[in-house]
């Protein structure tokens, strides 16, 4: 209980979050260089959209602190899952029209 | 803060990714990648179980994430040995010619890229003297065209005098 009220769990969950969309960005921007031109272009998507989640779990930890963003006050936080949603239908058409 | 109902959000993600997912399953086309585009899908069950539970929605996005980052790294590493694999083909025989080439596969991938680069300029240089090559050759053919037309013209009025 003292745990959960000094660290709470959520803000834990938030910031590993961000630590594996950070890992897997850093191999698939690897692995991409080996991919043709249309694969390289549909990868691109699906990064995007880890991005994009990335960015929801920090926007949900400033809303869960408190802080004051620029960049993210008045947006939900879970205006980012829809964002992350449309760039991976955007890969998965591209993917379909490749 | 913008007005939206609590659960229009989640549910939006939910349509968009049930429909990326619809797609995604009537695709022929089979890539390496597959099982990644399957992980970064799956992450349909966060904005699902955030309608149920906010904490289950927390749960499942790290089990998602951890998933996507796995296979994200297998993809790195299966097309890191599938480059290798390739090398590693075209320097099968211990050619004294490629002796220098296969230390290639033994220096960093930034070394192999600045070598791709040097090789692509030469290439370029190379389709360069054959493109003047090829203009010199039809210039040529030309002058030799000419001079055989003129020879006929001398050879005809050498006949008729």
């Amino acid at each position: 209980m003292i745990i959960e009220q000094s660290i709470p769990i959520v803000i834990l969950i938030e910031i590993m979050a961000v630590f594996l969309v950070i890992f897997s960005l850093r191999h698939l921007s690897i692995a991409r260089r080996f991919e043709s031109d249309v694969d390289k272009g549909i990868v691109t998507w699906f990064m995007a959209g880890l991005i994009l989640l990335g960015m929801g779990s920090m926007a949900n930890m400033v809303g869960l602190f408190g802080l004051h963003s620029y960049l993210v006050q008045g947006i939900p936080f879970q205006a980012f899952w829809v964002l992350a949603s449309v760039a991976f239908l955007v890969g998965v058409v591209k993917l379909r029209k490749s | 803060m913008i007005n939206i109902p609590e659960y229009a959000l989640p549910s939006a993600a939910v349509l968009i990714l049930a429909v990326a997912i619809i797609l995604f399953s009537i695709t022929e086309r089979k890539t390496y990648y597959k099982r990644f585009v399957t992980a970064c899908l799956a992450m349909v069950t966060v904005p699902l179980a955030f309608i149920l539970n906010e904490y289950l929605a927390y749960a499942l996005q790290t089990l998602v994430l951890m998933a996507v980052a796995n296979l994200s790294r297998d993809y790195y590493k299966a097309g890191f040995f599938k480059r290798k694999k390739d090398l590693m083909e075209i320097f099968r025989h211990d050619h004294p010619d490629y002796r220098e080439h296969k230390q290639l596969l033994y220096r960093p991938l930034r070394d192999i890229e600045s070598k791709e680069r040097v090789i692509e300029k030469k290439l370029a240089e190379i389709e360069d003297v054959e493109n003047k090559l090829r203009e010199r050759e039809f210039e040529l053919k030309e002058k030799a065209r000419e001079l055989k037309e003129k020879e006929k013209e001398i050879r005809q009025r050498g006949g008729s005098e």
